[in-house]
């Protein structure tokens, strides 16, 4: 198809491209578009273009040559996971879905690749004029990677291969359109689902009528795991998308007929059903229904610091700094989590009128911008409400730093850049006397005992965990594990503390009034301030 | 005004020192001679003692903020503490079932969780009795309602409270030191010790009651920056200026770094080079913009800073008098020791 302002050589190409049975069917807007940006990748034998677990958006056809493409599974096996010759193709999992590659694809011998990065390719899937584009790719996708995707799954992380293969072909691709409710809170749960590409926000309604996030999902996370481990699971709260989203579903029904009622299989993965919502309604991630009750005795009853402000009274605070000190004392990497610069208003303190400063801690915010900007899944709130990290999943990308509308988030600097030099202590500073205080070798940082000869590495970032968190994000980790929380128990002058909230604005007797006449929502919107584990 | 700083239990150490003090002096007018041995052993030991405590809120505070506490110590891993986190969440729950009875129950089976869990001397728990009445939320929960507050244990006390213990503890040591040498101006050593230990509480006093209107004043002043904002954006501009001055050559960098001008002398610079030397025009625009910034902020700061030494400066004399008097309250004893 030679289109007008075509070179010879491009009319040639185009025409030869459009030869290929994949994208044959495009239409013009999509040929132009694949044209402007398609690139050739060109390899030796035994060239690796992708790496297993390698994260890259970018889909490959082969033009000429063949690979191969290995998967080393969780046991440790790398076996041959498929051969690809002329005329097929690779990464569009990946693409879709931005799913670390699932194996790792090697030349067998010289090869050339038509190249697209993975927001062309999305185009190009996801135009509602291109449905047969769409098709073949899904065949594909549905016959030689849904098993490897689905495995990414925690739920059929242990299923055997021949169970995989007989559910990927109950699941389901679904696609929809922005703002669609796919799920209400309360209703039966009754199938488990993966997000291939877009986001879906699970939300609960409060008392008050205000929507709180629960969750966002995004980037192969997966939902409605319950609906295996109970048999009345409901959803916890509405899940709707904010983008158009494309789906993976299998129903509780089809799942159930393939390993067979009363089977050992339908037990083994409803066990691991069951762990996995204990896993994440203990410590981890998932959302979990609270009655007004709890939420009370939570948010009332002091039991949530994080739902608790941290507060400056201005009135009372001489700038002695004493409780940034004490912040850089109690993180062995000498980085305060505190920043004392934070909004300014007036508020009532005992009943006094007063300004205060609210110091960016984090607000575990109803909607947390952070958790929608983290394409990694490592910001998620926790069974308490709490907002926290999962460094594990964090790839320092900074996204949440940018996207906190509060400036609570700070970047650690990441391996490699200029050196934390840890301050010396005052104690440590005096002469001869000083080198009593000094911790042994033994207790420095790594770095700090490494020869002089040896470049200085900088000092590592500990999270609460104790997790080295240099070039990823921190926050106030509420000094966690120690019996204080250190700028509050050091204020020599009460002018820092914890607060509800609610009890800046009114009386404590108005306080008491509203919670007794039964409005908790404004306890519950309270939950907004405070801090959290990192 | 900051009234937490006066309210502690501990005003009653004064008053009762003080109360003794009239007590005796009324009972035994002759008792200010200090005629009686005993009486100065007494009052001696005790303005000791008060000092030394007053001394701890110093140790406690410089044992925090370089992080030698023992309290340090005792971290426990975050894994335990969210371990004890979820089982009194699910005794929570329990409760709210009805299935716990007594407040004396919940409180013994909280206790063993956070015991259990290796938590105890980390977190400590409250059991608090929540009134239900009709048209509460939880109308209709079974059971009665409890409250548990975990909260982290704070074991030596908040700052805050310690402060109080030096303020009062020191006016103590004040009638104490009266009552025990108010007659020993006479001697270098009397002096010096009478001397520094009024001075230091007088200071004391001075500054407590600045540190509870002061705070005020520098709210009220600081209007557009706070005071750490206003220093670190100061620091920000002068580094950046510096840098910028390197760049500059000849008689442009001394209009800069020479005597502060206003920028007069670098104005006139700049209107004098020619339109060509567009690169050093715009160099020098640049220094002059940035120095105009960092004049408006330092005079910020300056007016901020003057308004915190207010009511931080008295430190200047409490500390080093402080210090004196530790020095001659030794040598005291030392001589005691000695003759």
């Amino acid at each position: 198809m030679a289109e007008e302002g075509m070179s010879e050589l491009e009319a040639k190409e185009s025409e030869l491209i459009f030869k290929l049975e994949l994208f044959a069917s495009l239409p013009p807007r999509l040929r132009k578009l694949l044209l402007k940006f398609r690139r050739y990748t060109s390899g030796r034998a035994d060239q690796v273009f992708v790496h297993q677990g390698e994260y890259t958006e970018d889909f490959h056809y082969v033009l000429s040559g063949s690979i191969s493409a290995y998967r080393t599974e969780l046991d440790g096996k790398t076996e041959l996971f498929e051969f690809l010759g002329g005329h097929s193709w690779f990464g569009e999992a990946s693409a879709i879905s931005n799913q670390p590659s699932l194996a790792t694809y090697k030349a067998d011998v010289p090869c050339t690749l038509l190249s697209l990065d993975g927001g062309t390719f999305k185009i190009l899937y996801k135009d509602p004029t291109n449905q047969e584009f769409r098709k073949r790719i899904d065949e594909r996708y549905r016959r030689q990677s849904l098993a490897a995707h689905m495995r990414t799954m925690p739920i059929f992380k242990g299923l055997p291969k021949d169970q995989l293969a007989a559910l990927k072909s109950e699941a389901r691709f679904e696609t929809h359109p922005k703002g669609k409710l796919l799920a209400r809170e309360g209703e039966a749960q009754d199938a488990i689902y993966m997000v291939r590409s877009g986001a879906i926000s699970c939300t609960r309604k409060l008392p008050s009528g205000v929507e709180q996030v629960l969750e966002y999902h995004m980037n192969n996370s997966s939902f409605g795991e319950r609906s295996l481990a109970e048999e009345d699971a409901r959803w916890p709260g509405s899940y709707t998308t904010l983008a158009p989203t494309d789906l993976l579903v299998i129903s509780r029904a089809a799942i159930r007929s393939t390993l067979g009622e009363g089977t050992g299989k339908l037990a083994a993965l409803e066990r691991a059903a069951l762990a996995l919502v204990q896993e994440t309604s203990g410590t981890g991630a998932g959302p979990e229904a609270r009655s007004e009750d709890e939420l009370e005795v939570l948010v009332k009853g002091g039991r949530v610091k994080g739902g608790e402000a941290l507060v400056i009274d201005l009135q009372r605070c001489v700038r002695c700094n004493m409780c940034v000190e004490t912040c850089v004392a109690v993180h062995e990497d000498r980085v305060p989590r505190l920043s004392k610069k934070g909004q300014r208003t007036p508020a009532v303190i005992e009943l006094v009128p007063t300004e205060i400063s609210l110091a960016t801690s984090c607000y575990n915010c109803d909607i947390p911008e952070c958790m929608m900007a983290c394409n990694y899944g490592a910001i998620r709130r926790d069974s308490e409400g709490l907002i926290r990290f999962v460094y594990d999943n964090c790839v320092g990308c900074s996204a949440c730093v940018s996207a906190c509308p509060y400036g609570v988030i700070r970047y650690t600097p990441p391996p490699g850049s200029a050196p934390i030099v840890p301050k010396e202590s005052f104690l440590e500073s005096i002469p001869w006397l000083g080198n009593l205080f000094k911790k042994p070798a033994g207790e420095q940082p790594a770095d700090a005992a490494a020869p002089a000869a040896e470049a200085p590495k900088p000092s590592p970032v500990l999270s609460a965990r104790g997790e080295k968190v240099q070039g990823k994000s921190i926050k106030c980790d509420l000094c966690a594990g120690l019996p204080f929380e250190g700028c509050v128990y050091n204020c020599p002058t009460s002018a820092i503390s914890r607060k509800d909230p609610t009890s800046l604005q009114f009386g404590k007797d108005e306080i008491r009034t509203r919670v007794v006449e039964g409005s908790i929502s404004d306890a519950v919107h309270g939950r907004r301030a405070g801090g959290t584990h990192g | 005004m900051n009234r937490s700083l006066f309210r502690s239990p501990f005003v009653l150490v004064p008053v009762v020192a003080i109360a003794a003090w009239l007590g005796l002096l009324f009972l035994w007018p002759d008792l200010a001679a200090g005629s009686s041995r005993g009486l100065r052993l007494g009052t001696g030991i005790a303005a000791l003692v008060s000092m030394l405590l007053a001394l701890a809120y110093v140790l406690r505070k410089y044992m925090h903020k370089y992080g030698y506490s023992p309290e340090f110590k005792l971290k426990v891993a975050i894994d335990r503490m969210e371990r004890a986190e979820t089982r009194v969440h699910e005794l929570r729950r329990e409760i709210l079932r009805g299935q716990h009875g007594t407040k004396r129950a919940v409180e013994a089976q909280v206790a063993r969780i956070l015991r259990e869990e290796g938590v105890h001397r980390v977190l400590v728990a409250q059991v608090l009795e929540a009134p239900v009445k009709p048209g509460e939320p939880g109308k209709g929960t079974p059971g009665p309602r409890f409250t548990i507050k975990v909260t982290k244990a704070f074991l030596l006390g908040r700052a805050a409270k310690w402060l109080h213990l030096h303020l009062y503890l020191s006016l103590a040591f004040a009638a104490a030191v009266l009552a025990h040498g108010g007659d020993g101006w006479d001697s270098p050593l009397g002096l010096v010790l009478l001397g520094s230990s009024l001075i230091v509480v007088a200071t004391g006093v001075v500054g407590i009651v600045l540190w509870a209107l002061g705070p005020a004043w520098l709210t009220a002043r600081e209007r557009d920056l706070s005071i750490e904002e206003a220093f670190v954006l100061r620091e920000s501009f002068q580094r950046k200026l510096a840098e910028l001055t390197q760049k500059l050559d000849g008689d442009l960098k001394a209009a800069f770094t020479g005597p502060d001008d206003g920028g007069a002398r670098a104005r006139a610079l700049l209107a004098a080079l020619p339109k060509t030397d567009a690169a050093r025009r715009v160099l020098l625009q640049d220094a002059l913009v940035l120095q105009g910034q960092w004049a408006r902020v330092d005079s910020e700061f300056r007016v901020l800073w003057r308004t915190r030494l207010s009511f931080m400066g008295w430190r200047a004399v409490h500390l080093p008098a402080a210090l004196v008097l530790a020095v001659a309250v030794a040598a005291h004893l030392l001589s005691i020791a000695i003759y």
